[in-house]
């Protein structure tokens, strides 16, 4: 039985369209144009418990439409959609309670009272007995390190701590689902490391299902075996994520400042990397990860010069989209 | 029950915030009782001036003024901030973090949202009720006094049911807050006055399609013994308990169509 | 000069893209005239007169009182307090400082060009359906021209006003406070809900200390004919000295808001 499930879902929406000019802007007052948008166009897959399913695509591909729907916060055009058996937007209540949502953009917590003060009001919405929620506020200090700011208020944390605290306020009601809606967004490599290393940790001792919207590449390397790539609306592709990798190839960049100089480049083109680019201190080496291991690349430039700040650039995931409908054409 | 003692944790959460910045909820609280206080100033040099209107007297106008200040304090306190901020929610599409709580709709969108300062109201209201008291000599029965508790109550649900009203017709125009401007600043002032200096087509605007008169006026008809004043029928001097809820109800279901349709729309 | 032309035209298309809050302030405005109109019949009962501080007053007198106060008020409406206090709070105000824009003129030629938009589409509807049913005296010409220099004169100082206390911003937090506070004593002392004909004489004394009733009660009463050539070049003297103790007031709170702005860093 599918935790989740998807058959055929549309969503449309209307959209104003204002006309040109002062005299457009008079006319607009009195009768409105609209064109109507397909954001989700039948869509069908299914989720198994303990799955954690990476869902990307490009912006406004529909991947934050189709989140809305599994939530119950927006009624589908047409089509079916059960989660935990239950129609979501028809059982908003009941629904609510086994899931837990973490928006990118916009925070669950109240601004103004401390990040513990939110958590304790939690604690008596969901109804979670005492222990349960000891337990589970210890663990979100320990992996994700919220004591150090629970107890400011949520308009003074940064970026990466809002985020901590939105996941743990998510999670602190053991839900059977986690939706995450773009998490990682703007954060750092160490927060978004530590965030992974959670949801991980989450899925393992919990069978915590998860559902991972994104257009971040290597959020989804980390976490999930499974794929599901949206493009304007549609799945393009849905799957094992190394299939989808030696398929369409994903090429990666290692990008880097370096102290010094590197006379030799002859290893690294011998690794058979597609491009180099070296210039003042700078050097920025593309190749294909079905074919060479971004460690092999690192530990050569680590190996021939002091590098000052190494970034591992994943393929944007508009590019993997692109080889996808150009091997489909 | 649970939701009340839910409810009350909310709010003791935010008055906890609020006391924290003490100057600032104690600044608040004066320019509350200043704002109103002058709007009841203005009535007091006006009848000081002219001694009656309509056949109320100075202090008997007051009074009048007094319960739609006292009413609108509380109601206020519950709603303002949340049914103004609604504008915001909808259009940041935070209005989806109410949605994905176990819990009713409005009921999560006000908590934790309370305005602090309207306890100036209560104050500014408390003030010139021992004023009005002192001065009018009414004649108290156990009667009045469960009345005026039931007719306060009807009056602050009719105050909050226009609140919410507003805050549920954010999800059509989400620009509401010139709205709740207008709402405040203005209509909100046509019962300042006793509602019989108008002509009929008002008083029944304000007695059957917005309540607003059973706020304060038909109460204060009740409470002060007046005769005349009839404007439609005596019998509605009672009504403002059962109005109160009825508006209430029919706010409520604004509110729920509202949700629908956001649920339908987006954002 | 044709930059501040442009603010004033872009505040005209941005007053119509609200077209939902133009149809709100209309009913708004239509609602608070009705009801003083009424209050005015009442407080006046059957004679439809009362006696003043000067003199006899007619219900026909405070018909055109009223609706000369909604005239002006029109002219007086800003948001420069809530605008200003929002910019400082948030360190947007940096960027306006940066910007080859003098930030006060900015906001002057904004409040004209809503001003402007507010008169042609909420007061002129207004105007229309009350000079249709109700009578009012009409000024002579010159009353009339009087009346728009003095009109001119109570913008200039609404905006200094609000200009300065909105610096104060700068040191102050809250914004709303400001706001209520100039709005109580401009509805007590300007003139705008009871003529000073009617105030007791305490009060009388301390309004003439204040700006307000230049703002409101005195462009009125010229417009009513009540004021003689004298006094209403008095009255104009009046002002000026105001617009001016206003603007050296609210150079010397910029000259130290900036410094304050510029060693904290906002």
């Amino acid at each position: 039985m599918p935790v989740i499930k998807a058959e055929n879902l549309c969503k449309e929406f209307r959209q104003r369209k204002g006309r040109e000019g002062l005299t457009g802007a008079f006319k607009d007052l009195f009768n409105r144009k609209y064109k109507i948008i397909k954001a989700v166009d039948d869509i069908s897959y299914t989720v198994e418990k303990g799955e954690i399913v990476g869902y990307i695509g490009p912006n406004g591909a529909g991947k934050s439409t189709t989140v809305k729907m599994l939530v119950g916060v927006l009624v589908p055009s047409s089509g079916v959609v059960e989660v935990n058996g239950i129609v979501p937007y028809k059982k908003r209540e009941l629904n609510a309670k086994r899931i837990g949502v973490v928006f990118g953009q916009k925070t669950q917590l109240w601004w103004d009272i401390p990040v513990l003060e939110t958590l304790d009001l939690m604690r008596h919405i969901y109804n979670i007995p005492e222990k349960q929620y000891r337990d589970n506020l210890k663990i979100f200090s320990d992996i994700l390190g919220i004591n150090e700011f629970i107890n400011a208020p949520v308009r003074q944390l940064s970026l990466g701590q809002r985020m901590r605290a939105d996941i743990s306020c998510a999670l602190l009601h053991n839900p059977d689902i986690l939706f995450l809606d773009e998490p990682t967004i703007g954060l750092d490599v160490v927060v978004k490391e530590k965030i992974r290393e959670f949801i991980l940790e989450i899925n393992r001792t919990r069978q915590t299902t998860v559902i991972l919207a994104t257009h971040d590449m290597s959020d989804i390397e980390r976490l999930s075996s499974r794929v599901i790539v949206i493009n304007h609306g549609r799945v393009a592709y849905d799957g094992n994520l190394s299939t989808l990798k030696k398929q369409y190839g994903t090429e990666e960049t290692v990008a880097a400042d370096i102290v010094g100089k590197i006379e030799d480049l002859s290893e690294l083109r011998a690794l058979g990397v597609n491009e180099i680019k070296y210039e003042d201190n700078k050097i920025t080496i593309k190749y294909d990860t079905s074919r060479i291991n971004s460690s092999a690349v690192v530990s050569w430039l680590v190996n021939k010069a002091e590098t000052k700040d190494i970034n591992i650039i994943g393929t944007p995931i508009e590019e993997v989209i692109r080889k996808i409908y150009a091997v489909k054409n | 029950m649970r939701t009340i003692k839910l409810y009350l944790r909310f709010f003791a959460a935010s008055l906890k915030n609020a006391l924290e910045y003490r100057l600032g909820f104690l600044t608040e609280m004066f320019t509350t009782i200043v704002f109103y206080g002058t709007t009841g100033l203005t009535l007091w040099i006006l009848l000081d001036r002219f001694k009656v209107i309509k056949g109320w007297t100075l202090y008997q106008a007051l009074f009048l003024f007094n319960l739609n200040v006292i009413a609108y304090g509380i109601a206020a306190f519950v709603f303002y901030w949340s049914m103004v901020y609604m504008e915001q929610m909808i259009q940041r599409g935070e209005f989806d973090i109410v949605l994905i709580r176990p819990m009713n709709s409005l009921l999560y969108t006000i908590m934790g949202r309370n305005y602090p300062s309207f306890i100036g109201h209560l104050i500014l209201g408390a003030i010139l009720f021992v004023i009005c008291g002192v001065h009018l000599a009414i004649h108290v029965t156990a009667l009045k006094v469960v009345f005026l508790v039931l007719d306060i109550g009807g009056a602050v649900l009719i105050h909050s049911a226009l609140f919410v009203m507003v805050g549920a017709l954010t999800f059509w125009i989400v620009r509401s807050y010139s709205l709740f401007d207008v709402m405040t600043n203005t209509f909100d002032h046509l019962i300042d006055y006793p509602v019989s200096i108008y002509g009929k087509a008002i008083q029944g605007f304000l007695t059957f399609i917005i309540p607003m008169a059973f706020i304060n006026f038909y109460p204060a008809r009740f409470f002060l013994q007046r005769t005349g004043d009839n404007l439609f029928n005596p019998v509605l001097q009672y009504g403002t308990p059962a109005v109160g809820i009825v508006f209430f109800f029919l706010a409520y279901q604004l509110w729920k169509i509202g949700v629908n349709r956001y649920e339908s729309t987006g954002s | 000069m044709k930059k501040y032309l442009k603010f004033i035209q872009i505040a005209f298309k941005d007053r119509l893209a609200y077209r939902v809050e133009y149809f709100f302030g209309v009913v708004g405005f239509f609602f608070l005239f009705l009801a003083q109109l009424f209050v005015w019949r009442s407080l006046l009962g059957q004679s439809q007169q009362a006696a003043s501080n000067s003199g006899v007053v007619t219900l026909k007198e405070m018909t055109t009182y009223v609706f000369v106060v909604m005239i002006v008020g029109i002219f007086m409406r800003n948001n420069i307090i809530e605008n200003m206090s929002i910019r400082i709070r948030n360190g947007l105000i940096a960027m306006d400082l940066i910007k080859p824009i003098n930030f006060k003129t900015y906001l002057f030629s904004d409040m004209i060009g809503k001003s402007f938009f507010n008169f042609l589409f909420q007061l002129l509807p207004v105007l229309a359906l009350g000079l249709i049913f109700l009578r009012i005296n009409y000024p002579t010409v010159p009353n009339f021209l009087l009346f728009c220099v003095t009109v001119a004169g109570s913008m200039v100082i609404m905006f200094l006003l609000s200009f300065t206390l909105g610096l104060l911003a700068f040191w102050y937090q809250s914004m709303w406070q400001l706001n209520a506070l100039l709005w109580a004593f401009i509805s007590l002392f300007s003139g705008m809900y009871i003529p000073l004909w009617f105030f007791p004489k305490m009060l009388v004394d301390i309004s003439n200390f204040l700006p307000f009733r230049l703002m409101y009660f005195v462009p009125i009463s010229v417009f009513m004919g009540k004021v003689g050539l004298v006094d209403c070049v008095y009255l104009l003297l009046q002002q000026f000295l105001w617009i001016v103790g206003l603007f050296i007031l609210s150079r010397l709170m910029w000259r130290t808001a900036i410094k304050k702005l510029v060693i904290q860093g906002g």
